[in-house]
């Protein structure tokens, strides 16, 4: 808050313009002049003397940035002098699908000039976490952390250093920590935020260049039901909610399936209630009752799903060409095979009339569908339990699948299914359910997860720089195990002791789960270097805090993701303070290691040479032509993912998956016969059943926020004077047994910590659930932090952190 | 509140000694009080408005609370002096002057708490300029100016007709003036708050005839005070027959006042709705304290005013007070209670311009009174008083008010 | 010609970019809103009403109306506060305003305007928005001017271009072949508070 008089151009404009006048009617007689009423007298001026009003300002494409829905929305900003003073955001005629800035794009002027930037590089002098630090110059810093990491690398091994990279930030230049990453031998760590999700939908429908994860938004517009699921998108995809409010204008019905009541709830034609955890559950009743009624679509499943496949008995894999001696294993020839009665095996496009249902005897093994075993998976659980562990009553299951037949249908999801240890159980069964009512590879139906099914635009290509071909090889840690190799010195596949973290657009104290390890972590390792912007929680905690540019001060090109357009983000105001940008850090660092020769690239080059590839060119982009035009279209146009063929190995839909391994191993027990097909386990902690929850009944969760992005734009003024402090919603029965009123204090805790925040009543919160809004930072609390709350756990299969898998209890304070 | 009026009523000063030492020093205190009050408005105007309790979802507060009260007070005193003219009836004795006096410092005062209120006073001279004649406010300070030139003019006029330079006729046609302007005053003051449609509780018919009600009550309470304290203080001599004649007028005007409260409680409450709410927010709600403060208190000065064995001068002082204190609860359930209930009560960004109590929900900020004034806002206003007492007392020596044989 | 506006509520997802598209491009002070997405549900901002799980929650998008016959404009002692003839936009003269908030009492749509209760103070400390944003005043009364400036350069009110959810939509009320005369023809709408005779020109379709 530091206006003042001056600065703001407190004069009034009285004796520079002549007033409105009493009455009215000045705009049509007067022009412009006169109705600029109230203007600072050097922008009066400016306007009266006939020039473009906007003339003294430069207009610069760049984007905003963060990991939201939109990633990095194209926006033009203005500049005056050598501030940013304006932004707006690209429209585009002939595209205009997928832009808009959301409410926090159009605060991104006062996060460039926030007063929590960090100004020079910064040597912690007191406690972790106590903000003490001294300014140091960056060859300190550099030579410091340089020195450190060549200590550790010989004494314990490459992957001693551990670079951590988050999700802040996605751009082009984020290849140059991945070069150096390769070139050290460092250990690249695997965050797996959200992975629960997106992997074992990759997994199922394998990866889209054009859109990553199923069908991209405007394929909503098409849809006659919409089910939204475990999603929020009218707060977590705000960009893109236009296309499911347009479905609606159209006669589209959107179902919002959801503990709680969320804003799309209260835009939705039906609200199904389900109890937390027990999405996939609601899947395969879904199915069940597809099945049972007959109504399951053949034709997908034969020709679109590996529903014919044969499974041999003897290991689960499928039956190939190469077990009839036709072709040689592993080989591209080496097909899966199919049966029907009269045609007998062959290949899928041999038969294409395969049987989907049947064991087969085919010279001698022991064969089945996996549409077969898909079908004995299912009959393992009974619809009346499933009714009863969801809370969902029989006749709505029944009704949902009918609904659902009666499409085109597509599932909307996002990543409220996938936080629960859990999580991979919603997925797999949700894409299940797809597959067998056929709403998967029709306009209008099929699978989007919020920000992974936004379009990708074409033509950027890193990997020369992300990968260079004389890199070393570097180890994988999965995020969640990285406390037990502290602990331990290592885990499972991962062996070897950790010294240092480097943790780069990443505020990892801040987000992940079971605060108190990470703080554990911490101190037991010798150096931790924290690159970003503002101070982060995870800043306060470090060795060495470089500061790293705004995203409107040095050149970029932003990751495709999340628009049609690629994206050029010019640089429109200096670095301010010392900072410097991840290109630039990156290459100091490189210096310090004695690999300089390595990083010999402008960053002009780099950004030239990211966009000269083929792909770029079929799109018409050059670099002289992004420079210029500052964003090009490169993308295809309306499809249907799935239409042609699924990017996965067998380029169909796969809810059967052969010999499946874990993401990341442990070194746990792996069933693969289990994890083959369509499978659900109640969540680890935040179960009814569970005895804990005897003690903590409460489920604690935090959901997407339109105020924050993660933990970036919490210290933003003019959402905080929306959003002003962070508090707790529950329940009106649960605040009543507990005595809690609206706006009372209140204490969350369990065995792990606790947080101590304001109270609101919520009749939308599921009973025996508490929410608080995920982004706060630990100073925003009245004590405690709700990161202290969540719990470690993960499931083997896809380590993705489960904050959602955690109980607690309320009680009020004071 | 009450208390705050009722300590700074100008009857403090007349208990002085005339021009003894006594009303020196109840000038110079006053004085010093205006200066205080001025150095408060000072910082207000520095500092910022933000200091107050006002905030935009309850933007006016206590100064515009006792501008009505003032404009109120203003009104009985020219009233029970030119009645009696205008209409040649015998008067009250020879308190014309004096209560034309108290009617001046009321006017001024309730001019003074307008102009602290407003957030640009520098730009005071633009209505004169750029008149807005559609807008009630300004209709009040035409009425308002109009009737404190005429309030001086029917004083000076007075001091003539005594000393024979003007004719009966002439002091009988101004009174008429004074009295239809008198009667405007209170009826227009009334329209700033009854001609706006947005707030339920004010949107009322009523409410002009219900503000003269209420002057009358509040004006004629402020005259018995002063006179009788001003004969205990020897300043003049007053029949006890006139004092109970003013009394029992007291009471009757006591219950119009009430009658009309009654009336327009059971028009807002009876068809239920939104006038359910104000007579709920009233009655039981967070205001409840300034009405029952008024129902009972006026109630009590009706008793003492009719009941004959009552009427000695302290009982009549006490029920004076009693009427006053009474009207400004009244003006502070009028002003705080058209806020009290937002149109549109939804929840939003709330913050600290919006409301006073910016720290929890909308709800929050209602539950109790949206409007509490801050320590500034009390300062300011106990200024204001302070210069009309100084007024007052300035009158009382230096202008010639005391009764002369023969006057009516 | 009557400016005004088209706020289509089952776009409207509550999202609240208007208000920060029009906090930035007029450059408002700490703590002034001229247009709030206010949540009808429960008591705090995105919270349901109701019982679970029968809840209900939407939002409503307000601020200055524009009315035909605006409370304000008479109440204002010295046409601080005016209508404008050829547009019908409501204004406000901060140079003239005297500071008696008449108006924001007169409004019956609480919390459109604000007054500045102190020196406004500023996020950063440059003037940032529009061109045409009025340097704000202490001690006056502001709202929404409809982004006048930018209506005269032929552009959308910046409320209109930002909404994320393409929920509004801008043109003359007057014109019957205008964007907005055809939507509100076409779909079930109110306004707000039609009770008060104010004749907004806002239209909210439903």
């Amino acid at each position: 808050m530091s206006g003042t008089d001056s600065s703001q151009g407190g004069l009034t404009r009285r004796g520079f313009l002549k007033t409105t006048g009493v009455a009215a009617g000045a705009l049509a007689t007067a022009g412009i002049a006169s109705q600029l009423s109230g203007l600072s007298p050097d922008r009066a001026l400016a306007a009266e003397s006939g020039e473009d009003s906007g003339s003294a300002r430069k207009k610069i494409p760049t984007t905003c940035m963060g990991n939201c829905h939109g990633f990095a929305c194209p926006m033009d900003v203005f500049v005056e002098g050598d501030k940013v003073v304006d932004l707006q955001n690209f429209v585009s005629e002939e595209h205009p699908d997928y832009h808009a800035v959301c409410l926090r794009g159009y605060t991104n002027i006062e996060r460039c000039y926030s007063p929590e930037r960090i100004k020079y590089p910064l040597r912690r002098t007191g406690e972790r976490g106590s903000g003490e630090f001294e300014r140091i110059s960056w060859e300190e810093a550099i030579d410091e952390i340089c020195t450190k990491w060549k200590g550790y690398q010989k004494d314990y091994g490459d992957a001693s250093v551990v670079f951590a990279k988050g999700s802040g930030s996605f751009t082009a230049t984020m290849a140059s920590y991945d070069r150096l990453r390769t070139y050290m031998g460092a250990t690249n760590f695997l965050n797996n935020y959200d992975a629960n999700g997106v992997n074992s939908t990759w997994d199922h429908i394998g990866y889209d260049a054009f859109c990553s994860t199923g069908n991209e938004f405007r394929n909503l517009k098409f849809a006659k039901k919409i089910f939204c699921w475990g999603c929020n998108p009218s707060e977590s995809a705000i960009i893109a909610y236009h296309f499911i409010s347009e479905a609606q204008l159209n006669g589209a019905k959107l179902y919002v399936i959801d503990p709680n009541f969320t804003t799309t709830a209260g835009k939705a034609d039906a609200f199904i209630p389900i109890r937390p955890g027990t999405d996939g559950l609601l899947a395969i009743a879904m199915s069940k009752i597809i099945l049972r009624d007959g109504l399951q679509d053949e034709d997908n499943l034969r020709n679109k799903t590996v529903a014919p496949f044969l499974v041999k008995e003897a290991d689960g894999k499928y039956l190939r060409l190469s077990d009839l001696g036709q072709a040689e294993a592993g080989s591209v020839d080496d097909k899966i095979l199919v049966y029907h009665p009269e045609s007998g095996v062959g290949t899928p496009n041999q038969v294409p009339n395969a049987v989907i249902e049947g064991t087969y005897e085919i010279e001698g093994h022991r064969a089945t569908t996996a549409y077969s075993l898909l079908l004995e998976r299912l009959e393992e659980f009974d619809l009346d339990e499933i009714v009863e562990t969801t809370t969902v009553p029989m006749e709505t299951v029944e009704w949902l699948a009918a609904e659902l037949m009666d499409g085109p249908s597509s599932i909307l999801t996002g990543f409220g299914i996938d936080h629960y240890s859990n999580g991979i159980t919603g997925y797999i069964n949700m894409l299940t359910l797809l597959d067998i009512s056929g709403q998967m590879t029709k306009l209008g139906t099929g699978f989007s997860v919020c920000d992974m099914s936004m379009p990708i635009a074409q033509g950027l290509n890193t990997t020369f720089w992300s990968a260079p071909k004389d890199g070393k090889k570097c180890p994988s840690l999965a995020g969640a195990y990285l406390y037990d190799v502290v602990q331990d010195g290592g885990i499972g596949e991962f062996q070897n002791e950790v010294k240092s973290l480097f943790l780069y657009v990443h505020n990892i104290i801040g987000n992940y789960p079971e605060r108190k390890k990470w703080l554990e972590i911490f101190d037991k390792l010798d150096l931790v270097v924290t690159v970003d912007v503002w101070m982060s929680e995870t800043c306060r905690y470090s060795d060495i805090v470089l500061p790293a540019t705004y995203m409107w001060e040095a050149r970029d090109i932003a990751r495709p993701n999340a628009n049609p357009y690629l994206r050029l983000m010019e640089k429109a105001i200096e670095p301010q303070f010392e900072a410097k940008s991840d290109f630039d850090i990156a290459a100091l660092l490189a210096e310090g290691m004695g690999l300089g020769d390595k990083f010999n690239l402008t960053i002009d080059e780099f950004l030239e040479k990211s966009v000269d590839n083929d792909k770029a060119r079929s799109y018409g982009i050059t670099w002289e032509r992004l420079q210029k035009e500052g964003r090009i279209y490169a993308f295809r146009e309306d499809y249907v993912y799935g239409d042609e063929k699924f990017y996965t190995n067998t380029g169909r839909s796969e809810f059967y998956l052969e010999g499946t391994k874990p993401d990341f191993d442990a070194g746990f027990e792996w069933d693969v016969k289990y994890r083959s097909l369509p499978y659900w386990f109640p969540p680890h902690e935040a179960w009814h059943e569970n005895e804990m929850s005897e003690k903590y009944p409460l489920i604690f969760t935090s959901e997407r926020s339109k105020f924050k992005v993660h933990t970036q734009f919490t210290y933003v003024d003019s959402l905080l004077e929306l959003d002003p402090e962070p508090y707790v919603k529950l329940n009106d029965a649960d605040a009543t047994a507990r005595g809690i009123e609206e706006g009372d204090t209140v204490r969350l805790y369990n065995d792990r910590g606790y947080v101590v925040i304001k109270a609101y009543i919520n009749p939308g919160v599921y009973p025996g659930m508490v929410v608080i809004d995920h982004g706060w930072q630990g100073d925003q609390f009245i004590e405690g932090h709700y990161s202290d709350l969540s719990a470690s756990y993960v499931d083997q299969a896809i380590p993705g952190p489960a904050w959602f898998d955690c109980l607690c209890e309320v009680e009020k304070v004071g | 509140m009450t208390e705050n009026t009722r300590a700074a009523s100008p009857s403090k000063a007349s208990a002085a000694k005339f021009g003894g030492r006594g009303l020196n020093v109840a000038i110079a205190v006053a004085a010093a009080v205006t200066v205080a009050g001025i150095a408060l408005w000072g910082m207000q105007l520095a500092g910022g408005m933000m200091q107050t309790g006002m905030r935009n979802l309850d933007s006016w507060g206590l100064y515009i609370t006792s501008f009505m009260f003032f404009v109120g007070l203003s009104a009985g005193g020219l009233i029970i002096s030119s009645v009696p003219k205008a209409f040649g009836m015998k008067g009250f004795g020879g308190i014309s002057k004096v209560a034309v006096w108290t009617s001046i410092c009321c006017t001024v005062l309730a001019i003074g708490f307008v102009v602290v209120d407003l957030g640009q006073p520098v730009r005071l001279w633009e209505l004169f300029a750029y008149s807005n004649l559609s807008s009630p406010l300004m209709w009040d300070i035409i009425v308002l100016s109009t009737y404190l030139i005429l309030s001086i003019v029917y004083l000076w006029a007075t001091l003539r007709a005594e000393a024979g330079k003007v004719s009966a006729t002439a002091l009988r046609v101004i009174s008429v003036i004074a009295l239809v302007c008198a009667v405007l005053v209170h009826s227009v003051t009334a329209w700033i708050f009854g001609l706006q449609q947005s707030h339920e509780f004010w949107h009322t018919a009523l409410l002009a005839p219900w503000f003269v009600s209420s002057a009358l009550v509040c004006g004629v309470a402020l005259v018995l005070v002063v006179v009788i304290a001003l004969r205990r203080a020897g300043y003049m001599q007053l029949d006890q027959e006139n004092v109970v004649k003013m009394a029992k007028m007291l009471g009757a005007f006591v219950c119009i006042d009430l009658y009309f409260f009654g009336c327009d409680l059971l028009t807002s409450a009876f068809p239920g709705g939104e006038g359910a709410e104000v007579a709920a927010m009233l009655v039981t709600g967070p205001l409840a304290p300034f009405f029952w403060t008024e129902v009972v208190g006026c109630a009590l000065a009706a008793v003492v005013c009719f009941t004959p064995r009552l009427r000695t001068s302290g009982f009549i002082v006490a029920a004076s007070l009693l009427a006053i204190a009474g009207i400004f609860c009244k003006r502070v359930q009028l002003l705080v209670g058209g806020f009290q209930l937002p149109n549109l009560d939804y929840a939003g960004a709330l913050t600290q311009h919006a409301v006073t109590d910016a720290s929890g929900t909308l709800a929050n900020a209602y539950q109790g009174m949206v409007y509490w004034p801050t320590a500034l806002e009390f300062g300011v206003a106990l200024g204001i008083v302070g210069l009309g007492a100084l007024l007052l007392c300035l009158g009382f020596k230096y202008l010639p008010l005391k009764p002369v044989e023969g006057s009516r | 010609m009557r400016y005004g506006m088209v706020i289509d509520l089952k776009k409207c997802m509550g999202c609240q970019t208007c208000s920060t598209a029009c906090k930035l491009a007029n450059n408002l002070p700490a703590g002034i809103w001229w247009n709030r997405v206010l949540t009808v549900g429960g008591e705090q901002v995105d919270t349901a009403r109701g019982s679970y799980p029968n809840a209900e929650l939407s939002h409503l998008p307000v601020a200055c109306q524009h009315c035909e016959n605006p409370a304000c404009v008479k109440a204002c002692p010295v046409g601080a506060t005016y209508k404008d003839a050829d547009t019908g936009i409501v204004r406000q003269d901060y140079d003239k305003c005297i500071g008696c908030r008449m108006c924001m009492s007169a409004c019956p749509y609480n919390g459109v305007r604000s007054f500045n209760w102190e020196e406004p103070k500023y996020a950063v400390d440059f003037s940032v928005g529009e061109v045409e944003s009025p340097a704000h005043q202490k001690h006056v009364v502001e709202k929404c001017t409809l982004c006048v400036g930018r209506v005269a350069k032929g552009q959308k009110p910046k409320c209109v271009e930002a909404c994320a959810g393409r929920a509004r939509y801008f043109g003359d009320f007057d014109d019957p072949d205008s964007e907005v005369s055809q939507l509100v023809r076409a779909r079930e709408h109110m306004r707000i508070l039609p009770e008060m005779g104010t004749d907004p020109s806002v239209y909210y379709l439903v």
